[in-house]
């Protein structure tokens, strides 16, 4: 490929009529809006990158595109004809792939199998092995693959599963590949090779649509760019006329400027209750000074993938990672969570369905399992419920009973369960990951008035969170994490919500 | 369903408040099933031949049951806890053989039976690390465990059966009654209360539940994970080899090839009873019916004098059947629910 022939394919594709076209995409989820009047536009032979915050509607235009959703207006033209895609298969047959962050590749079965499963070279129902070894080597050729089609796939190093997730893509003769964050997992070689491959394909006609955090990477591998925000395609630029700071910018907006009504006042100037002196896993995060004193509630900020929850965890002991952390001015070793839960910490984590409840068993149950491991070790049933009637109770949580299952409680009233449980134990640290996921409004205020309540009784507060507008509402301060790194520290009463977010997004702090 | 979002699956995140009497009722009829069953089987049984409620029949169907009932006991704790151990037949017989080569060997019988008892709960300890220590499936673990703790148990005498004079005092237990109660059912009865206060009552049984229904949640929640799962082994090899004691004591002699497939006979009372082989859910008491039910079945097809090559037939229809109408209840409790 030679600079000039891609150039040529640029300016090329921009005056035909666009492979896709996505016009007012609207899709409503009770309670939110996650898209009002998305629109994309995308030629072949192009890389159309899209940006926007976290929220900002970018996996659900993608869900929409793919077929997963179905939206609730606008419409959907392929080559300038409207389409209606009502499955993934149809969206597959569209000519429609998409590569997802998490690669859904099958890691037990070989590199060939993976490109071809469910469309397999066949006769008479036999798989044709040799057919498919033989059109599985060049696909892999056409994505400079330099593995074997008989590797395992779960044996290849990311990097490798990434090209294998491209072209089982090809295999399917998708004329339009979107990839979410496909770089997010990889060393920066790596970075290149997959944006090589990347380019190779729209030099070939094919248009990709690009999603990435990495405004760097946007302005080397794209062509053009859409900016979301607040479910809205807000700007469309090409690459080569703008920078990222135009980006940022236009991801921001200017409509949180001025600065909001922040509930957290001040704390008195006392010892930190928690000191994270460093936190590292590595490759993963490598997080110094994050000081917590008792009564501060300090939000953590930072774009998907940052290291939020990868910290939680390694502070909670739930991971194991090298740190030197103090609580109350003594060392502290987080070995397990065990541990952790001894020495005051309780963690509400990221997925109260898998990670924070058990779903099967009662609310009484749930909110006493911590705390009932102390001597004498018997009663629980009716000591488990002694202690929690009074603390499901001032947190308001609607049952029908006890004894009731907590899977048939609500969001919000199955949070405040997992809330009750570091109450009741009396954990003095709190460690909140995304605690408002999947809660409508009001839950989500209930949430923070309970957390505030708390923390003014001198518990020390650490929430992660990807909106930043609840943190700013409710924190004293917000550490920003960045590629799992701290970068830096504000404080939502001196700073706008966008300073912080062009921080967040930029991983510059000026 | 008003409050699902994104990352909401909409049939559990909305709280739908069901009537009292209806949640009420579905939960009385998923929990009463199995005794609605029982009394239809005694009934009909009771019918059918006049021989069935006689106090010397009743008094032989605990005595045979009680043995199997007594290994579907400790593997309730395994189930709830979402394991299994295939090992306890083996376990069983190993104990069995111990004790009666004690006593050969003129051990006092207390001394005798610690042995046979500690041998058990070894046994289920060392599987029960192995398996939550290494995170190795329990299935394949006790499976090793099946085959070769049964070679153990034809190790201890080269296969040959042992304790030809075992002393009155100890084949009282197996083969003894109080009164008109066999002494083995007694024991049965004890077994069964004092798992159930297990359960109820102290926060070992609590732990079993949470551990058996989230086994993450309950490690960040601060319970003792791999500990529970290995008690509850330690406790499955004990109640094992309580039965392999009674066999040997009833039998009056030992038999390395004794409770050949007994665990299978023990799953299948536990699930009948109402436990998710995926854990956190089951109860000793529907352990305990069950075990009832499927020998009142066995004793009604003698009484009628069916074969018992039809008899394996029909029980293993019967278990399917009782298992697809509890989960056709539990499914219509869930929706309402």
């Amino acid at each position: 490929m030679t600079p000039s022939t891609a150039e040529s394919v640029r300016t090329a594709g921009s005056g035909a009529v666009p492979v896709l076209e996505m016009r007012g995409i609207r899709k409503e989820f009770p309670g939110t809006i996650a898209l009002d009047g998305a629109d994309l536009e995308v030629h072949a032979g192009q890389v159309h990158c899209v940006l926007g915050e976290n929220g900002a509607g970018k996996s659900t235009l993608m869900k929409i595109l793919s077929g997963s959703y179905q939206p609730d207006g606008g419409e959907i033209l392929i080559d300038g004809v409207p389409v209606q895609i009502g499955s993934p298969q149809q969206g597959l047959a569209a000519g429609i792939s998409v590569i997802y962050q998490e690669l859904d590749l099958f890691p037990d079965l070989t590199v060939a199998q993976n490109l071809f499963l469910g469309h397999a070279p066949s006769r008479f129902g036999m798989v044709s092995r040799a057919a498919r070894r033989a059109d599985a080597v060049t696909y892999l050729q056409k994505v400079g693959a330099t593995f074997s089609p008989d590797a395992i796939v779960g044996s290849l190093p990311i990097a490798d599963q990434q090209l294998t997730a491209i072209a089982r893509a090809l295999t399917t003769d998708a004329r339009i590949i979107v990839m979410d964050e496909p770089t997010a997992t990889l060393g920066e070689a790596d970075v290149d090779s997959v944006c090589r491959v990347i380019r190779t394909l729209v030099d070939e006609g094919r248009a990709v649509i690009y999603i990435s955090h990495r405004l760097a990477e946007v302005a080397t591998v794209g062509d053009r760019v859409t900016v979301l925000r607040d479910g809205s395609t807000v700007a469309r630029h090409a690459v080569a006329d703008t920078d990222a700071e135009q980006w940022i910018a236009d991801m921001i907006g200017d409509k949180r400027k001025e600065l909001t009504e922040v509930h957290g006042g001040a704390v008195a100037d006392a010892e930190p209750y928690l000191d994270i002196e460093r936190v590292s896993i590595p490759g993963l995060i490598d997080v110094e000074n994050i000081q917590v004193r008792a009564g501060e509630i300090v939000g953590i900020a930072g774009l998907g993938g940052a290291g939020r929850t990868t910290l939680l965890s390694a502070v909670f002991g739930a991971r194991s990672s090298r740190h030197s952390i103090r609580v109350a001015g003594e060392p502290y070793v987080a070995r397990s969570p065990r541990a952790a839960i001894r020495a005051g910490f309780g963690l509400v984590p990221e997925s109260r369905k898998t990670e924070g409840l058990m779903l099967g068993l009662s609310v009484w149950r749930n909110a006493a399992i911590s705390s009932i491991g102390r001597a004498p070790w018997l009663a629980p049933h009716s000591r488990g419920k002694a202690l929690s009637v009074p603390v499901i109770d001032r947190l308001g949580v609607k049952h029908a009973r006890g004894t009731q299952a907590v899977g048939e409680l609500s969001g919000g009233n199955q949070q405040k369960v997992v809330l009750a449980k570091w109450l009741i134990r009396g954990s003095r640290i709190l460690l909140l990951d995304e605690p408002t996921r999947g809660l409508d409004i009001g839950a989500k205020a209930d949430l923070y008035r309970q957390v505030r309540l708390l923390a003014e009784q001198g518990a020390a507060v650490l929430v992660a969170s990807s909106e930043l507008g609840e943190l700013v509402a409710n924190t004293h301060r917000i550490v920003v994490l960045h590629e799992g790194r701290a970068i830096g520290e504000f404080d939502p009463r001196l700073h706008s919500e966008a300073t912080i977010t062009h921080a967040i997004i930029s991983g510059k702090t000026s | 369903m008003n409050e699902t979002t994104l990352t909401e699956n909409p049939s559990t995140a909305t709280a739908v408040t069901p009537s009292r009497w209806r949640s009420r009722g579905s939960s009385w009829l998923v929990k009463g099933n199995l005794l609605i069953v029982f009394a239809v089987v005694v009934v009909v049984a009771s019918l059918l031949s006049p021989d069935f409620l006689t106090v010397r029949n009743v008094a032989n169907l605990l005595q045979q049951s009680s043995l199997t009932g007594i290994i579907a006991v400790g593997m309730t704790l395994v189930i709830l806890t979402s394991g299994i151990d295939l090992s306890v037949g083996s376990t069983a017989a190993l104990s069995g053989m111990i004790v009666a080569i004690a006593l050969d060997g003129h051990a006092p019988i207390p001394v005798a039976l610690l042995l046979a008892v500690g041998v058990g709960v070894v046994i289920g300890l060392v599987m029960g690390t192995v398996s939550a220590s290494l995170r190795l499936p329990a299935f394949i673990v006790t499976l090793a465990g099946l085959t070769s703790v049964r070679g153990l148990a034809y190790l201890t005498t080269d296969g040959r059966p042992v304790g030809q004079d075992l002393p009155a005092e100890f084949t009282v237990i197996g083969g003894g009654y109080l009164g008109i109660v066999p002494i083995t059912g007694l024991i049965f009865i004890a077994v069964s209360l004092i798992t159930v206060a297990i359960l109820k009552f102290t926060t070992f049984g609590e732990y079993i539940y949470a551990v058996g229904s989230n086994e993450e949640a309950a490690r960040l929640s601060g319970v003792p994970v791999r500990l529970v799962q290995i008690a509850v082994f330690g406790f499955s090899g004990l109640t094992a080899a309580i039965a392999g004691i009674l066999l040997t004591s009833r039998l009056t002699i030992a038999q390395p090839t004794a409770f050949q497939g007994a665990e299978l006979d023990a799953i299948a009372a536990v699930v009948l009873g109402g436990a998710s082989l995926f854990g956190g859910r089951g109860s000793v008491g529907g352990t305990f019916i069950a075990v009832l039910l499927l020998s009142v079945l066995k004793n009604l097809f003698n009484l009628m004098g069916i074969g018992s090559f039809f008899q394996m037939v029909a029980t293993g229809v019967i278990l399917v059947l009782a298992l697809v109408l509890n989960k056709f209840i539990d499914s219509r409790a869930a929706r309402r629910a």
